[in-house]
């Protein structure tokens, strides 16, 4: 993911924890909204949800990065937003509880992510970023989904609802 | 060739790292999950403003109780060890041998404590 030396980051909550996104990636903030369940997927993807007639799949941030579920999910956003992949580029929605700011940030003051040796895979992050007291977890909305869960977003798309119907 | 071993406290033993291995020491305010971070791994501490990974020591020896408000910051910052309290510097022309192999990561004793190999602490919680 290229940052431009002048960026404008979203910065959104799961739980306690602050993540953020650069504001080009994000198409639209939508209200929580139902979620049709699709079977057999990973459990990082909650389901898929019809939005202006696009089926479009969420995933649900909290469980990805195995954060304890907030108590209050009352004020829940999800982000519309476009992650490339191989050139192509299809809108995914992101469940978090609660969009906080946009922050204007100098790109050259994210810094990359602690490292654990190559068996941790931290490179769902593009980087941390310090403001103001705390981190803020930056991240690359291309990279920081597993190749099966990238699979199970093109299943999930699939409009397999006519063949679910024989079955039912 | 005497080597100096900075000895600290953490899950109710004592433990030391070689001077050499650590870049200084600093008091910690605050610690900042990061997600999918090994077990070990407490979260990030600020460094100078930098995000350092803060390995939580009582964890590391299996203990589950959260290690402290000190953070040893590794050569290079690739990490810092959070523990509970720093005790003092000893000299030793030696280490004595450990005498236990439970932890892979320990070469040997000094001054009462377990002296730990700090590279191979690393390889231990990747």
């Amino acid at each position: 993911m290229i940052l431009n030396e002048q960026e404008f980051l979203l910065r959104f909550r799961v739980n306690t924890d602050t993540f953020a996104l650069p504001i080009t990636r994000v198409l639209q903030i939508v209200d929580r909204r139902p979620v049709t369940r699709v079977p057999h997927l990973s459990p990082s993807i909650a389901g898929v949800f019809n939005h202006d007639g696009v089926i479009i799949p969420l995933v649900d941030l909290a469980t990805k990065f195995h954060i304890e579920r907030s108590p209050s999910q009352q004020r829940a956003s999800i982000l519309l937003v476009h992650a490339d992949r191989s050139g192509a580029s299809a809108p995914i929605g992101l469940l978090t509880d609660a969009v906080i700011d946009v922050v204007p940030v100098r790109a050259d003051s994210i810094e990359p992510p602690p490292s654990f040796g190559a068996r941790t895979r931290l490179d769902y992050l593009a980087g941390v970023i310090r403001i103001g007291e705390t981190f803020t977890l930056v991240l690359d909305v291309d990279r920081f989904l597993t190749a099966a869960e990238l699979l199970d977003l093109d299943a999930a798309r699939e409009p397999v609802m006519e063949e679910e119907l024989v079955f039912a | 060739m005497s080597t100096a071993i900075l000895t600290f406290e953490a899950a109710d033993a004592r433990w030391g790292v070689p001077l050499d291995d650590v870049d200084e020491i600093v008091s910690v305010s605050q610690v900042v999950h990061l997600p999918l971070a090994p077990d070990a791994v407490a979260g990030m501490i600020a460094v100078h403003g930098s995000p350092v990974g803060a390995v939580d020591f009582a964890r590391l020896t299996g203990v589950e109780s959260r290690s402290g408000s000190s953070a040893i910051v590794l050569n290079g910052r690739e990490a810092a060890l959070l523990v509970d309290t720093l005790c003092h510097i000893v000299v030793v022309d030696a280490l004595l041998p450990s005498g236990d192999d439970e932890f892979s990561w320990v070469d040997g004793r000094a001054g009462g404590a377990h002296v730990i190999n700090t590279a191979r602490v690393l390889e231990a919680i990747a």
